[in-house]
């Protein structure tokens, strides 16, 4: 929380089709470990230095991810 | 010997220093200088000359012609090699350089003469000086003189062609480039191959890796024994600069889809430096008790060298000629059983005239160089498809060099089958049930790079493999960066017959729920309130809005934020940012004001509770909860200490650490602490019978440690002596530190 405004440049995010998608995702433990601040339903921004892990969890839980971080 | 790697730059600059005046000037005179010359110019001489293409022309130009021979050898190894390599090597080409009288006596390396003309230099941490015509010591030419270096001819060898056989087996370069893409990604697939404390693959690794291939101990390639194939080629790939050293284990030295892009020449120079530097793997073991791989694998230039003298390059020769040639040139200095000093005692006449001992050594090397050099050409050689061959009851019958043979000798560039849309043959067909059979002759490098990067190899045969497109593959090539048109269109475009509807279709699926979640880096505005953001948008702020405050920019219109610098910029993409924390003993995390991270806050909301709007506080419940949800302690405190402005307290450690499942051991127990100055009386306290029962243990010198349940037994015998009692504690007895 700001009182001014700030530009966040390189932030690492995850964006979802639907807001559904995301409350399922972080259903899941791990993942919900793995994923911090959620911006709004569909976006939330997520721990860079676990890039990998999310990935490998998301695979896992049988999503296909599209990875560019 | 340090690996010849393709990328390794070697360069002579910081070697000139540290020779002797006199060699040098005699060194420079290659080069053109005058024999009179200080050191000191002599140095800002070679310097330059080896930055001018020019000099460097003529100073090869002014080279005697076994030494350009011998840098066509070194050029052949890769730029570095071992004297006694290179010496054998020089042997087998016929290479016939005059004895010298050198700076340690006659000379008949002709790796020492071409050091002490400096044209070659011993690797740093070896001395020139020390290159005896035993020792094996690594030298090296210049890039720039190799860079330089026309094609050298050899002097043909005397040697009759043979008949074209009827039969013959040959590796195509599409085989051999499909091996090394296929080895890539199954090292890849097992997170690299470790390597132990001294450097060297691990052993189970290793074994990892040839399961992933789906070797056993000995392979079968199109009808010829590969022994030992998962250490060969790991070793070889490694040495060779195919892979390289990520986070202590080798990995692919560049991504799949770039190395498929390599010229084949490029791929196949890496594979055979990286054979020449493999001592720890054999193509035979010989059946002497007692052998040494990197004696035997001097040998493997030699043969190299022998094969550039083939008198026709295309032509078909017997093996049994080509043993014997070889033996006749290097039987004498050379075997993989070791040599036998032949010429020990003996001057070059009376060598050359002592027949029985020719016969010794020709008769040794029918035992056990002609099994070597056959399993030379059955391995190696006929793996990385340098040779075609006939082959009769399991020996190696005729041979002849391939086109990827004659480029690797003769540095000839490789005709590429090229791609192109005006008319090179579909080279595979996609199957309704997702198979795709490619049939490798009409097969070129990036149609196999393009096939590995989007389907499961399923199996692979001499003419044909066999592919399958899954869901899995799909998404791993799109994962390499390649839209799904761009792959749709490739795989038709390459395709004997119409892509199948149903594929297609697919394949789009798969590609479209890629899209469901993508995991990216954006520039995001936040902005104080949503009524800011209202205004600034209505203002005509571009960019699409996020939840309550914030709006996903383009990246121009950051840049163009940044530079007029209306707002506080937090920079994300280097993983280092500001120190924005303090943090206290009991676990009360505060984060500064003035810089308010995304990322540090939700690590912080993960870990810790917050109890205000910039105060967060540990606790053992949160920790381990996080903990069992699959994160670490190590990550724990590695965020902790990037980001608090002071150490992290150490009572705090020793509580997450608790908090993780590893409490520390300590004792707390109620005592009373019987203290006297008097180390007599004190003598007599610790010694007595009576009190004995009674002490727990001692502090310094003068205190004494009383069981608290015994107090008042203690007591009474203090009594009984008349020993005077105080309540009080002097205060020297509690260390300054505590007060």
């Amino acid at each position: 929380m700001t009182s001014t405004s700030v530009l966040h440049r390189n932030l690492a995010i995850i964006e979802v089709a639907d807001a559904v998608l995301m409350d399922e995702l972080l259903l899941d433990q791990q993942v919900s470990a793995l994923v911090l601040t959620r911006l709004s339903g569909t976006v939330a921004v997520i721990d860079p230095s676990r890039y990998g892990a999310l990935i490998t969890r998301l695979r896992k839980l049988g999503h296909l991810p599209k990875g560019e971080a | 010997m340090s690996s010849s790697m393709l990328n390794q730059i070697r360069r002579f600059d910081n070697l000139w220093q540290n020779i002797n005046g006199s060699e040098l000037k005699r060194m420079a005179t290659v080069w053109g200088a005058s024999s009179k010359l200080p050191k000191s110019d002599c140095l800002e001489f070679l310097h330059a000359a080896l930055k001018d293409p020019g000099k460097v022309d003529a100073a090869i130009a002014r080279m005697l012609p076994h030494e350009r021979m011998a840098l066509a050898l070194i050029k052949l190894a890769g730029g570095a090699v071992g004297t006694k390599v290179l010496d054998i090597a020089a042997a087998a080409a016929g290479i016939a350089s005059p004895p010298v009288r050198g700076m340690y006596g006659s000379q008949n390396s002709l790796a020492r003469q071409l050091v002490e003309r400096g044209i070659m230099m011993a690797e740093p941490g070896h001395y020139y000086g020390y290159i005896y015509d035993s020792a094996n010591v690594p030298v090296f030419t210049d890039d720039r003189i190799l860079e330089r270096l026309p094609n050298i001819d050899f002097q043909p060898q005397q040697m009759e062609t043979a008949e074209p056989p009827s039969t013959s087996t040959i590796r195509r370069p599409q085989n051999v480039i499909l091996d090394v893409l296929s080895m890539l990604r199954a090292i890849e697939s097992i997170g690299g191959i470790g390597l132990t404390k001294a450097g060297d693959p691990k052993v189970n690794d290793i074994r990892k890796f040839g399961r992933k291939m789906g070797w056993d101990t000995k392979i079968d390639l199109d009808g010829l024994a590969f022994p030992e194939p998962a250490h060969a080629f790991a070793r070889a790939m490694a040495k060779g600069d195919l892979l390289t050293e990520k986070d202590n284990a080798l990995a692919p030295a560049a991504s799949l889809e770039q190395i498929s892009a390599w010229p084949t020449l490029k791929t196949l120079r890496a594979l055979v430096t990286g054979v020449l530097l493999t001592n720890d793997w054999i193509e035979r073991k010989p059946d002497t008790p007692y052998w040494d791989g990197e004696k035997i694998a001097r040998g493997r230039l030699a043969v190299l060298a022998l094969l550039r003298c083939l008198p026709d390059r295309s032509a078909w020769y017997s093996f049994d000629a080509l043993e014997k040639r070889l033996f006749d040139r290097i039987g004498e200095i050379h075997s993989a059983g070791g040599i036998q000093y032949f010429r020990m005692g003996l001057n070059d006449s009376e060598a050359s005239a002592n027949d029985a001992k020719r016969q010794q050594l020709r008769a040794a090397w029918v035992v056990r160089d002609v099994p070597w050099l056959q399993a030379a050409f059955q391995t190696w050689l006929y793996a990385f498809g340098i040779v075609e061959l006939h082959v009769v009851n399991g020996l190696v019958d005729r041979f002849r060099l391939t086109d990827m043979g004659r480029s690797l000798l003769w540095s000839v560039p490789l005709e590429e089958a090229a791609r192109d849309n005006a008319g090179a043959a579909p080279a595979w067909i996609v199957q309704p049930n997702f198979d795709i059979v490619l049939f490798l002759n009409d097969a070129s490098t990036s149609d196999i790079a393009f096939l590995e990067q989007h389907a499961e190899r399923i199996q692979a045969a001499q003419h044909t493999v066999q592919y399958r497109l899954t869901r899995d593959s799909i998404y791993e090539g799109l994962q390499q960066g390649n839209g799904v048109e761009q792959l749709l269109e490739t795989l038709a475009a390459g395709s004997r017959v119409e892509l199948p509807s149903n594929v297609e279709s697919e394949i789009r699926a798969w590609a479209s729920l890629r899209e469901r979640i993508a995991i990216r880096r954006v520039d995001l505005f936040e902005f104080a309130s949503e009524d800011a953001r209202q205004d600034a948008i209505g203002r005509g702020f571009k960019g699409r809005a996020i939840g309550e405050r914030f709006v996903l920019i383009s990246e121009a219109f950051a840049d163009a934020r940044v530079s007029g610098v209306q707002s506080q910029v937090i920079h994300y993409a280097d993983m280092h940012l500001k120190k924005n924390l303090h943090i206290s003993e009991d676990g009360a995390i505060t984060l500064d004001a003035k810089y308010y991270d995304l990322v540090t806050a939700g690590l912080l909301d993960l870990w810790a509770e917050r109890v205000e709007e910039r105060t967060w506080r540990l606790t053992r419940a949160l920790v381990s909860a996080v903990l069992k949800r699959g994160r670490t302690l190590p990550e724990l405190l590695a965020f902790l200490e990037d980001r608090t402005k002071q150490a992290i307290p150490e009572l705090l450690r020793v509580a997450l650490k608790a908090w993780a499942n590893k409490p520390a051991q300590a004792e707390l127990a109620e005592v009373l602490v019987l203290r006297c100055t008097n180390p007599d009386v004190m003598e007599a306290l610790l010694t007595s019978t009576a009190l004995k029962p009674h002490l727990a243990g001692m502090i310094g010198e003068d205190a004494i440690l009383i069981k608290s349940a015994s107090a008042d037994a203690v007591r009474a015998i203090l009594k009984w002596t008349g020993i005077n009692i105080s309540t009080e504690m002097m205060p020297d007895l509690i260390p300054e530190y505590y007060h």
